[in-house]
């Protein structure tokens, strides 16, 4: 009987000990209140809907318009990226923090005033660099390469300033309940191509024409040219045409071999453009409060449909720096005090992947841009609309490029779906 | 060999029970074992052991049972969730539907002291499902999962005070989860299913010849559910897995003789549902596809009944339980609106002949209205919950 009574003791304690417990609880989603997004053309939410881009159907750097992403509660389509996520999270729809051109060309015909917009917190800014306020199609951006013409009236606002101005329209500092973004750098690499370019033009130029008296020495001693005048002008012609695809390419690839001081120089660039921006997410994002930051590396710029024409060891060069940028913006932002706030995307593998395998994405087309280069004022995202496709195309196309560098909506549905994943993965969505 | 019959067993039991019910007790744990055990609101459940179902309740109690018995038992339970927005609008229907919900127990004597016994049930089982196109679809349209438990026991009488028992559970589970993911993936359907090994054990002790004293404990139940997830989007498709823990449960029971007519009994039940602490579906490569956190607490059911003995042949019951939901108001899910229930029940018993018996009881479960508060993925569900179960069983026994 005492027997009994030990063994049911016995068994009462273990089971006791064995019902119940368990691990510590598992943190609630956040509840955000407002979703703040810097950077460039990928989150430009409308910087430049204004004055002649309006008028052209334009306004965001994709196919303008209603399309199947649907429309936000306050009856504008959805064509960003961070348009989808808001709508996901239950936010109001982003709107542009900032408005207007600025011409400062002729008659400065393109301006239209800058205004500001309380409440509207998409900082983001088509062009946009990382520190440098002259981004792609700034009025001022010309001046970084007589060859580029890229000179244009767009605000470019770098992102340190978008922040520093985010800072000033709200107190110095976030609340904690933001969910940030910053997704920039791919006109880093376009600003160090158009510097690359612009060299290697310009070395080119420099050797033909130092090998043009000479190469007109020998063309008329071989009969190729007959002066008609003592400075053999009328043999200039020629000797450039001859010299150009020899003496000129030969300089042009001089300058851009990998070891030259040019593309390190412009591959240094691109670490420091990395490091100014991991510097701007500590000091200005993280240690003014944000707890919930995402920032993106640079998507697959090599295979974009604007490097096309580029030949395999230019898309080497191309994905190098990219990769330079990615991998330094991934290591300084892993070694953030406040890196458990952050989430690293991951743009670079994500559209690497869509180009690679269409299908799994229900792409019909990664090489090719939708919006037609005739029909699209400037062959731009920015002032591409339904109206302005490929024959057969439509705002819901699954192209994934609009222009040949910027997504269709369908390709920043397919942004957002990857974002909302590496949110999930982050216990934030 | 053994482990082929068990598997052949759990097959024919799949095959038999269809098991889709909105959980009637707190979480989703099934307690609807026996239509005779529902009419005292399941009170004094591991000391009554009036029938072979105290096979799941506790199987010392087969000690109490001479010959062989089979005992079948049917449970029609219909659960009701609506969902009412902070503003005041409707939306998704009614989440509950009629699911029947069968369970089979078997005993036999091997010697006068040792008695075998055999049950085959549902101890977790869920099914919600909203209109598809309703406010909260993205959050989640249809929720079930289904369990079969296959429960090979045994028990001793160590003497004529004390009766201790064991048993092995062979549990299958399968579940499936969609909501409409939005944007480009669409509705995601996701399945998987698993088996796996648990135990329970029980003790009976007759304090004298009128009152038993009974406790029993059955074991956590450790699945990592193995499925595929289907989209519109195939790069979002492919296996998926889902680890998951059901709790253990430990029941204290007694059942007083009070006199020839009147029998009364009181339960108490503590059930470890502080083991579930979120729904993690990870891929194929171990990424993260969904996380709900859930973070339930552990609970406790407690149950009164009284039986009347009108004559030999009949008999009526009544129960009332206070039942405790284990999911915190701050992190209800659209998947199981759960909240502390109250349950009153009646039921009785028929006998034909002295080698069968008929029961039936019916249960009506006050469920306190539920507020919840998921803003995301949006649209965000901010409102109440309005819900209530009723459950009607059936058992037949036959002795031989």
């Amino acid at each position: 009987m005492s027997q009994s009574k030990s063994g049911s003791i016995l068994l009462m304690a273990i089971i006791l000990a064995g019902c119940g417990g368990g691990d510590s609880d598992v943190p609630a989603k956040p509840k955000f209140t407002t979703q703040v997004s810097f950077g460039d053309s990928l989150s430009d939410v409308g910087t430049y809907n204004v004055g002649f881009v309006a008028a052209a159907g334009g306004g965001q750097f994709s196919i303008n318009g209603p399309n199947a992403n649907g429309r936000a509660a306050n009856g504008n389509s959805i064509v960003n990226w961070t348009e989808v996520v808001a709508i996901n999270l239950g936010l109001p729809a982003p709107c542009a923090a900032v408005t207007g051109l600025i011409d400062t060309a002729g008659a400065q015909a393109l301006s239209v005033p800058v205004v500001s917009h309380t409440g509207c917190n998409g900082y983001a800014q088509g062009g946009a660099l990382v520190t440098n306020p002259y981004g792609i199609h700034n009025t001022y951006y010309g001046t970084y390469a007589a060859a580029s013409g890229l000179g244009g009236a767009e605000l470019t606002y770098p992102v340190v300033t978008q922040i520093n101005n985010y800072l000033t329209d709200h107190g110095g500092s976030f609340s904690g309940n933001e969910l940030v973004s910053v997704v920039v750098g791919g006109n880093e690499v376009q600003l160090q191509l158009t510097l690359l370019v612009g060299g290697a033009t310009a070395a080119a130029t420099a050797a033909v024409t130092a090998a043009v008296p000479t190469q007109i020495q020998a063309d008329i001693v071989a009969g190729t040219c007959v002066p008609t005048d003592p400075q053999a002008s009328n043999c200039v012609s020629t000797a450039v045409a001859e010299l150009t695809p020899t003496v000129g390419a030969a300089a042009a690839n001089t300058y851009l071999s990998p070891t030259g001081p040019a593309v390190i120089a412009a591959v240094t660039a691109m670490a420091t453009a990395a490091s100014e921006l991991v510097n701007d997410v500590n000091t200005l994002i993280l240690a003014k409060g944000a707890k919930y930051a995402m920032v993106a590396n640079i998507p697959d710029f090599a295979d974009i449909p604007a490097l096309a024409a580029y030949s395999v060891a230019q898309r080497s060069l191309v994905d190098f720096m990219v990769i330079t940028f990615n991998s330094t913006l991934k290591a300084g932002l892993a070694a953030l005090p406040g890196s458990a706030n952050v989430i690293y995307l991951d743009t670079y593998t994500s559209i690497k992947d869509e180009i690679n395998n269409p299908a799994k994405y229900r792409l019909t087309n990664t090489t090719a841009q939708s919006c037609d280069p005739v029909l699209t004022p400037q062959n731009r995202a920015l002032l591409c609309n339904a109206n302005t496709l490929i024959a057969g195309q439509t705002a819901d196309t699954h192209y994934l490029f609009s222009d040949d560098t910027h997504p269709t909506p369908y390709g920043h549905l397919l942004f957002a779906t990857y974002v909302l994943q590496q949110m999930t993965i982050k216990g934030w969505y | 060999m053994i482990v082929k019959q068990t598997m052949v067993s759990c097959s024919v039991a799949a095959g038999l029970l269809v098991l889709s019910a909105n959980a009637a007790a707190a979480g989703f744990a099934l307690i609807e074992q026996s239509a005779s055990g529902m009419g005292n609101a399941f009170a004094g459940g591991a000391a009554i052991a009036d029938d072979a179902s105290t096979v799941f309740f506790n199987p010392a109690g087969m000690s109490r049972m001479s010959g062989k018995q089979i005992v079948i038992a049917a449970h029609a339970i219909t659960p009701s969730a609506k969902y009412t927005s902070a503003i005041g609008v409707p939306s998704g229907g009614d989440a509950g539907s009629t699911s029947i919900v069968p369970n089979a127990y078997f005993v036999m004597e091997v010697n006068p002291a040792l008695k075998f016994g055999l049950g085959v049930n549902a101890p977790f089982g869920l099914q919600t499902e909203y209109d598809s196109n309703w406010v909260g679809k993205q959050q989640a349209i249809k929720s079930k999962i289904e369990t079969v438990n296959v429960n090979p026991s045994l028990s001793y009488q160590v003497n004529d005070r004390l009766s201790l028992g064991g048993g092995l559970d062979y549990q299958h589970i399968t579940g499936e989860l969609s909501q409409d993911q939005g944007g480009a993936i669409g509705i995601a359907v996701i399945n998987g299913s698993d088996n796996t090994w648990g135990y329970n054990l029980g003790v009976l002790y007759r304090v004298d010849a009128n009152t038993r004293l009974g406790v029993a404990y059955r074991s956590t139940m450790s699945y990592t559910l193995n499925g595929t997830v289907t989209t519109s989007l195939p790069f979002a498709n492919g296996p998926v897995s889902l680890n998951i823990k059901l709790p253990d449960t430990l029941s204290i029971s007694g059942v007083h003789q009070y006199s020839d007519k009147w029998d009364v009994m009181a339960d108490v039940t503590f059930t470890g549902w502080s083991s579930f602490k979120q729904v993690k579906i990870v891929d194929g490569t171990g990424a993260t596809l969904s996380n709900t956190p859930e973070n339930w607490k552990d609970t406790v059911r407690v149950a009164v009944g009284v039986t009347h003995h009108y004559n030999p042949q009949w008999l009526v019951r009544a129960g009332l339980a206070y039942d405790q939901a284990p999911v915190p108001n701050e992190f209800r899910t659209a998947r199981i609106p759960d909240n502390n229930r109250t349950w009153l029940s009646f039921g009785g018993q028929y006998k034909p002949s002295m080698t069968s018996a008929i029961d039936v009881g019916y249960s009506h479960l006050f469920v306190s209205d539920s507020t919840i508060n998921s803003p995301t993925p949006a649209p965000s569900l901010i409102g109440t919950y309005k819900n209530s179960v009723d459950i009607l069983s059936v058992q037949y026994n036959y002795s031989f």
